[in-house]
């Protein structure tokens, strides 16, 4: 018996704890600057929220016991969601990369020609894309700790929160690592990955949080009449905001119309949530152990292509296809074509969701099935949605563009050619926005319809003014093309491309919504026709009072009272904001022609 | 003089890749560059590829300087580099004519170049196949397609037989043979000197970013050969010819190396017909004598050791 307890032990010793992989990460990656950074950032910006916090409770005066519990579990909701919010960010940032590990790293095929067993080759890979995740969870507990002197946070509560971002944590990296395994990653996969966590948490956390068709009757409501969603067990943030006692759960004993597992999750959301992606994990984890050694390797067709290939006239496997024809730019014709090609199913969703969506609300609206102030709010928070996703894809696509010449070593060739750098970064530019241009197609074609079309019914003033239309359509794409610019930048200065689309996407997201808040801000404490004008300078500003202006007026009255002036007013901003981006796209574009040549000599001679 | 460099030198920091070199190629030559690995032969090619600038000194190819008139050489040279940079999802004849297309051949004109190349380099029949399905083989008679394109005067190949098999390298090398017959001027670095040999007219030996050598191959190994050696097989009583050797005046060196006797001259050019003489008074049969044979991998070996000064 303790011979096998021993042997039992001396397993799991090789599996985790003494993992060659795990121990050669812990030991040599974790010396890295970049990471000493990341901890230091990721900590301030924790400290600060608390601090914040902290100060804004208390508003130097002298505080009850009560109210400092209070402002402390105020804090300590911040807080927990500031921690969620990056660690839902980190998380894929940091596993994302495993996704390609087989090809990248060509140490793939060497390490399953070793003895380490399948077990200790997922959980060090797994582990080691995990651990520096989980070190800042926990470097992170004694600030969570502090919010626990005045009273008013629990233990429970602090261990919830802590749970919530380590499962989520878990499960982005198993679904990584699955991919991995199953040799169906490519680079592409990577940025359909991070799409994915993105679309999967903005729009259930949307739905959830503001569709009331999706609440429990039986759950109690808050103090803004916000019920539990069905969703919720299935959304972190959604189960951290019942951890935090701002939704509430419907009571055990009034679920009784429900089954087992059914009844235990909507009672107690966090606990399902953190249950169901442990399980989840398990299961994709203990996968990948089956297939980390079956699996496909690189150059073998996959499962998928094999089935594919019933619908298509090209076999998997099959390494020829008709030549295209090239287009007198050849960049222009490699990035339009190139990208066109790849990721396709996914691009043409998200073409095809961007014509349909607006499309079945004018239907709905036109039909009668929405009321003149409810359609352009719904109309501008889809139009949003679709905005934001086409301006992430042209980001990324642009932020992928040199690294990826760099990586497969063709920009040496391109540059030993008689095409200029100028002629290099327009037909970029070209193929961009060839490829970016149907991502926006969507819903820019419909809000000219609409606008157009004209009012539903007669007497009715118009739902959409015509001139928002195509205001709105130039600003989107001076504004998706300052976006590209900006990834074109970061991608000819970034050498490998996952540090490229990870910065450029950060930043993008980052100044766009920077630049929002503080427009929002303006918009609100101004409103009527300084507001119409302010609006089109920041992105979501923009789309959302060019669609909806009766968001600027208190009422309907100022706004039947104002229309005239703001669209005067809508008009003139519209102009200069379009005036303003594009220049600033132009002198981006201009620097980026100036450096090019001595960036790329630059990296060469390193 | 096509190609010509005059105290060209590049740092890397603290590190000295080139070193104050000078190279004078002509026109139609072709030209072998050696070195140990990381002597400075891919930066040269990259300087003279307009990849690179020089840290000092100035290159010139086809009368034009490297940095100043970069834009008027590049339509002028082909590259080749010691990898086959790949874009996906392209088949051979989109991606000889996406390059045609970067050197402005357009309409019918790329067309008729694109089948050109395609039956130099024998590609016709995988036209239509993956680039990253071919093997290393095929990947670099596409490499070398690619720069044929707009019929350069100056080709650079880094290391275009690296990671070949012996029909690739074969192939290879009869096609590089083809393009000295057709005129152009050929910059190759190698490690396989026996094929160097065999390809070129002049040759170049650097190590540690200084150039050691510079000329013709004969005077290469001209150079290289510091010592007379014979070698010379008897057929009995080979420990017995050698104690008589290496008694004789004039005689370095005897070593025994596979049933032979090596011996070694104290003077370069000693007429060895006394040591055949000598051998034969003393009732030695001879069965061959020959002498030391100097290849160019030898006076590589030679040369790079600092043996020649």
């Amino acid at each position: 018996m303790n011979q096998v307890l021993y042997k039992l032990w001396l397993w799991f010793w090789h599996l985790l704890p003494a993992n060659p992989i795990l121990v050669r990460v812990v030991q040599v990656a974790s010396r890295r600057s970049r990471h000493l950074w990341l901890r230091i950032g990721y900590l301030g910006t924790l400290l600060l929220v608390v601090v914040f916090s902290l100060a804004l409770s208390s508003s130097g005066r002298s505080a009850s016991l009560a109210d400092l519990a209070k402002g402390a579990s105020q804090t300590f909701s911040f807080a927990s969601l500031a921690q969620l919010a990056m660690m839902c960010f980190l998380a894929p940032a940091f596993t994302a990369a495993a996704i390609t590990q087989e090809k990248d790293a060509q140490t793939f095929n060497i390490l399953i020609s070793t003895p380490l067993s399948s077990g200790q080759i997922v959980f060090g890979s797994l582990m080691s894309r995990l651990y520096f995740v989980i070190v800042l969870l926990i470097a992170g507990l004694p600030i969570f700790l502090m919010t626990m002197v005045y009273g008013g946070v629990t233990t429970a509560q602090v261990v919830e929160s802590f749970a919530l971002s380590a499962s989520t944590a878990v499960l982005t990296g198993s679904v990584a690592i699955f991919i991995a395994m199953m040799g169906v990653g490519t680079r592409r996969t990577i940025f359909s990955f991070y799409l994915v966590i993105a679309f999967y948490l903005v729009a259930i956390y949307l739905v959830g949080h503001y569709w009331d068709r999706s609440w429990i009757d039986s759950s109690p409501a808050n103090l803004s009449a916000r019920k539990m969603s069905w969703l919720t067990p299935l959304h972190p943030f959604l189960a951290l905001q019942v951890a935090l006692d701002r939704i509430h759960a419907p009571p055990y004993e009034r679920l009784v119309e429900h089954g087992g597992m059914i009844r235990f999750a909507l009672a107690y959301p966090s606990a399902a949530y953190v249950t169901w992606t442990s399980l989840a994990s398990l299961c994709l984890t203990l996968s990948s152990i089956f297939f980390v050694r079956r699996g496909v390797k690189t150059g073998e067709p996959t499962w998928v292509g094999t089935w594919l290939d019933r619908f298509r006239k090209q076999q998997s496997g099959q390494r020829s296809r008709p030549p295209r024809t090239v287009w007198n730019n050849p960049v222009a014709w490699r990035e339009a074509t190139g990208r066109a090609s790849g990721g396709g199913v996914l691009r043409l969703a998200i073409i095809a969701i961007g014509f349909a969506g607006p499309l079945t609300l004018a239907i709905y609206y036109w039909n009668g099935g929405m009321s003149i102030t409810t359609f352009p709010q719904w109309l501008s928070a889809l139009v949003l949605v679709q905005f934001a996703l086409a301006l992430i894809i042209a980001t990324n696509t642009a932020a992928t563009s040199m690294t990826k010449e760099k990586e497969s070593q063709t920009m040496d060739l391109l540059l030993t050619t008689p095409l200029t750098s100028n002629y290099i970064l327009w037909g970029k530019l070209r193929g961009l926005v060839s490829f970016a241009l149907p991502l926006l197609a969507g819903p820019v074609i419909v809000l000219l319809l609409i606008g157009f079309l004209g009012p539903s019914r007669a007497n009715q003033p118009p739902a959409i003014w015509t001139e928002s239309a195509v205001e709105l359509s130039a600003l989107v794409v001076v504004f998706t093309a300052a976006a590209c610019v900006l990834g074109l930048h970061v991608s000819l200065r970034a050498k490998k491309t996952v540090m490229a689309v990870m910065y450029s996407v950060g930043l993008v997201v980052v100044v766009t919504g920077v630049l929002s808040l503080m427009g929002t801000a303006f918009v609100k404490s101004s409103g009527g026709e300084f507001g119409a004008f302010i609006a089109p300078f920041t992105p979501f500003t923009c789309v959302r009072y060019l669609v909806d202006p009766r968001g600027l007026f208190a009422t309907e009255k100022d706004f039947t009272q104002g229309a005239s002036a703001a669209r005067v007013a809508a008009a003139f901003g519209c102009a200069c904001a379009f005036s303003l981006y594009l220049f600033v796209v132009w002198r981006a574009y201009s620097g980026l022609v100036r450096n090019f040549d001595m960036t790329l000599r630059k990296q060469s001679g390193l | 003089m096509i190609v010509e460099t005059i105290n060209l030198t590049k740092r890397y920091g603290k590190l000295t890749a080139l070193d104050n070199l000078h190279l004078k190629i002509d026109e139609g030559e072709c030209f072998g560059y050696i070195g140990p690995n990381g002597a400075g032969k891919t930066t040269t090619i990259k300087i003279l590829s307009t990849l690179l600038q020089p840290t000092w000194g100035e290159a010139r190819v086809c009368g034009h300087v490297i940095g100043y008139e970069s834009r008027k050489i590049r339509p002028l040279i082909g590259y080749v580099p010691d990898f086959f940079g790949a874009y996906e999802d392209m088949v051979v004849r989109e991606y000889l004519e996406f390059f045609a297309s970067a050197y402005n051949i357009t309409g019918k004109q790329r067309t008729r170049v694109v089948n050109d190349v395609l039956e130099l380099t024998d590609l016709v029949y995988k036209h239509d196949a993956l680039v990253d399905s071919l093997s290393r083989g095929m990947q670099q008679r596409l490499s070398i397609a690619r720069v044929l394109l707009h019929d350069p005067k100056v080709l650079l190949l880094d290391e275009p037989a690296s990671g070949l098999d012996p029909r690739a390298r074969i192939e290879i090398r009869e096609l590089l043979k083809e393009l000295r017959r057709m005129g152009k001027t050929i910059i190759i670095s190698s490690h396989i000197l026996h094929e160097l040999a065999e390809l070129c007219t002049t040759v170049g030996i650097i190590e540690q970013g200084k150039l050691l050598f510079h000329g013709p191959l004969e005077e290469i190994i001209r150079r290289a050969r510091t010592t007379s050696k014979i070698s010379i097989r008897v057929t009995e009583q080979l420990d017995l010819a050698a104690l008589l050797l290496q008694r004789t005046k004039g005689i370095k060196n005897v070593e025994q190396l596979n049933g032979s006797l090596v011996v070694e001259l104290k003077q370069q050019g000693h007429d060895f017909s006394a040591i055949a003489r000598l051998l034969l008074d003393n009732n030695f049969k001879i069965q061959e004598i020959k002498e030391e044979e100097v290849n160019l991998e030898t006076a590589f070996m030679r040369l790079t050791k600092g043996i020649v000064q």
